[in-house]
């Protein structure tokens, strides 16, 4: 079984342990990596993982068919790690900021790039708003749908667009300011 | 068709490509019908390792465990007691009962370990020896380097490479390694050796091997590739056998099998010497899939009545299959590591 694989009505039946267990296999992964990003308490994560698949688990008979199950998965994640933090945190404040760690050092060999220009494109990207680094992060490195991660967001799918324009703009004018315009041929 | 950065590095079948070689006849095809394409896609990926982050991951041998813990709490908790999601009681025991678990399990296990950079492999500039909680660190400037491993097994390390590994390693023995190194990894029935490189995993048992880069040669033994990327992708286990290589294509996704260039006998040959006087081919060809551990097919019932008395000694295996045709008057293939003989019957 692949992540693709939707998540359907049918595991009333027998055997449906097995396929539970590949399910979880499947996306354990995904979401320990999404809600790091959230909480760096590991025992925290585990439990809202495990809270995830058992909910999941326990509600199997009553889903209808879950066509893909990434982004669901994530979205229950973000909702109970939220609802944890909240709780330990005893305060109505701010929801968790999404954190995000960029690695602009591979670039120094492979690009040729002089130190301090790296420290200079970390800073740009240290400095975007924490929900335009979990677009990011849902569109590149979970491989979300615009329109899923608009969901998983709560906000408009054109300003996931948006704010992966924005994105892509900064990191250009970066490489233009830093002199390498031979690595680019300037197209519109 | 798109044609902008911006509207390229928004479309998910764009992403999927760049990052996975997903569809890649389309896109490749794409790239074919205009002169900007290539360097378009060329910036594309400049913008896309900009975008490099940092972050944990799990072994696999971890995930293993958290899944069959989560099963276990399922199927202890009867399902009379089953409550509703939210119900704060039961919530707080479940977590008390992993939070034990946790403790247990990160005593026993290194968890998490820090992945590089998004599909780059970090070059460690020179020679260096480092650890950090529960994990060493070896690496090569300009000279080759011996690592014997926690469980016995020898490394030859390659000079600009490195390898990352579990000093006190649990069920499994993982090995996280960039560049290219040579493997000689003792026997143990029940716990796998694993080689993890930025695109392929090696799952080994008792023997040689060398990973470089996108490629696996098997010295001895037997080892099994598949590709790593990430649990979510249908992993294929590829045998490769001595005397194979296995290539990995990351934009085609797909393995290649290939006969090494110079296959060595793994076996002393039963035959003396490789010369037969009137024997059946069948028996030849069998001795020689023995010998060189070699994947030879052919139609037992049309060569069945074939004999064949040569000298084959002192030849390489491809000159023994190239008399052995000539002989039948026939001809081989190989396609895919495996060696298909065509011929017509004997009387």
């Amino acid at each position: 079984m692949n992540s693709e694989a939707p998540i359907s009505d049918d595991w009333g039946r027998a055997g449906d342990d097995a396929a539970f267990a590949a399910l979880m296999r499947d996306h354990y992964d995904a979401l320990y990596r999404y809600g790091q990003h959230f909480t760096q308490d590991d025992a925290l994560l585990a439990d809202c993982i495990q809270d995830v698949f058992a909910n999941l688990w326990l509600n199997r008979h009553k889903l209808s068919s879950i066509e893909h199950p990434r982004p669901y998965l994530l979205t229950a994640l973000k909702r109970r790690v939220f609802r944890l933090l909240e709780r330990d945190r005893k305060a109505a404040g701010a929801p968790p900021a999404f954190t995000l760690e960029f690695s602009v050092e591979d670039l120094i060999v492979e690009k040729q790039l002089a130190e301090e220009n790296a420290l200079k494109l970390r800073q740009v990207l240290d400095q975007l708003p924490a929900r335009q680094k979990e677009v990011i992060y849902l569109v590149y490195y979970q491989q979300l749908d615009p329109s899923e991660v608009a969901v998983l967001m709560n906000i408009h799918r054109q300003s996931v667009y948006n704010l992966l324009s924005e994105t892509i703009r900064k990191i250009r004018d970066f490489w233009v300011e830093s002199a390498m315009v031979v690595l680019f041929s300037l197209l519109a | 068709m798109p044609e902008s950065i911006e509207t390229l590095l928004a479309d998910p079948r764009f992403i999927r490509w760049v990052i996975q070689g997903d569809d890649h006849s389309h896109w490749e095809a794409w790239m074919a019908g205009a002169p900007g394409r290539p360097a378009l896609v060329e910036e594309a990926r400049t913008l896309l390792r900009s975008l490099a982050i940092r972050e944990s991951a799990l072994s696999q041998e971890e995930i293993e465990g958290r899944v069959e813990a989560i099963l276990r709490r399922l199927r202890d908790d009867a399902p009379d007691r089953a409550a509703a999601a939210g119900e704060a009681g039961r919530l707080i025991r479940l977590r008390r009962g992993w939070a034990g678990a946790a403790i247990v399990a990160a005593a026993i296990v290194a968890a998490a370990i820090l992945v590089a950079a998004f599909w780059l492999a970090r070059r460690p500039r020179s020679a260096a020896s480092t650890a950090d909680d529960g994990f060493a660190t070896v690496s090569t400037g300009e000279s080759r380097r011996s690592v014997t491993l926690p469980d016995g097994s020898q490394v030859v390390l390659y000079p600009t490479s490195s390898i990352r590994y579990a000093t006190h390693p649990g069920a499994a023995v993982s090995v996280y390694l960039t560049g290219k190194a040579e493997f000689s990894v003792t026997v143990a029935p029940n716990r796998p050796f694993r080689v993890y490189t930025s695109d392929l995993v090696t799952t080994v048992l008792g023997t040689r091997f060398v990973v470089s880069g996108d490629k696996v040669t098997v010295i001895t033994g037997k080892v099994s590739v598949s590709r790593n990327a990430g649990p979510d992708s249908v992993l294929t286990g590829v045998q490769v056998k001595p005397n194979q290589a296995l290539v990995y294509e990351p934009l085609k996704r797909d393995f290649q099998k290939i006969l090494v260039d110079t296959p060595v006998a793994v076996r002393p040959p039963v035959t003396p010497d490789f010369r037969y006087d009137n024997a059946p081919v069948t028996e030849v060809l069998e001795q020689l899939k023995a010998t060189y551990d070699l994947d030879i097919v052919y139609d037992r019932d049309v060569l069945q009545h074939c004999k064949i008395s040569a000298d084959l000694s002192d030849e390489s295996i491809y000159r023994k299959l190239d008399l052995i045709c000539q002989a039948l008057d026939a001809r081989y293939t190989v396609t895919d590591g495996t060696v298909r003989i065509d011929a017509r019957p004997c009387e």
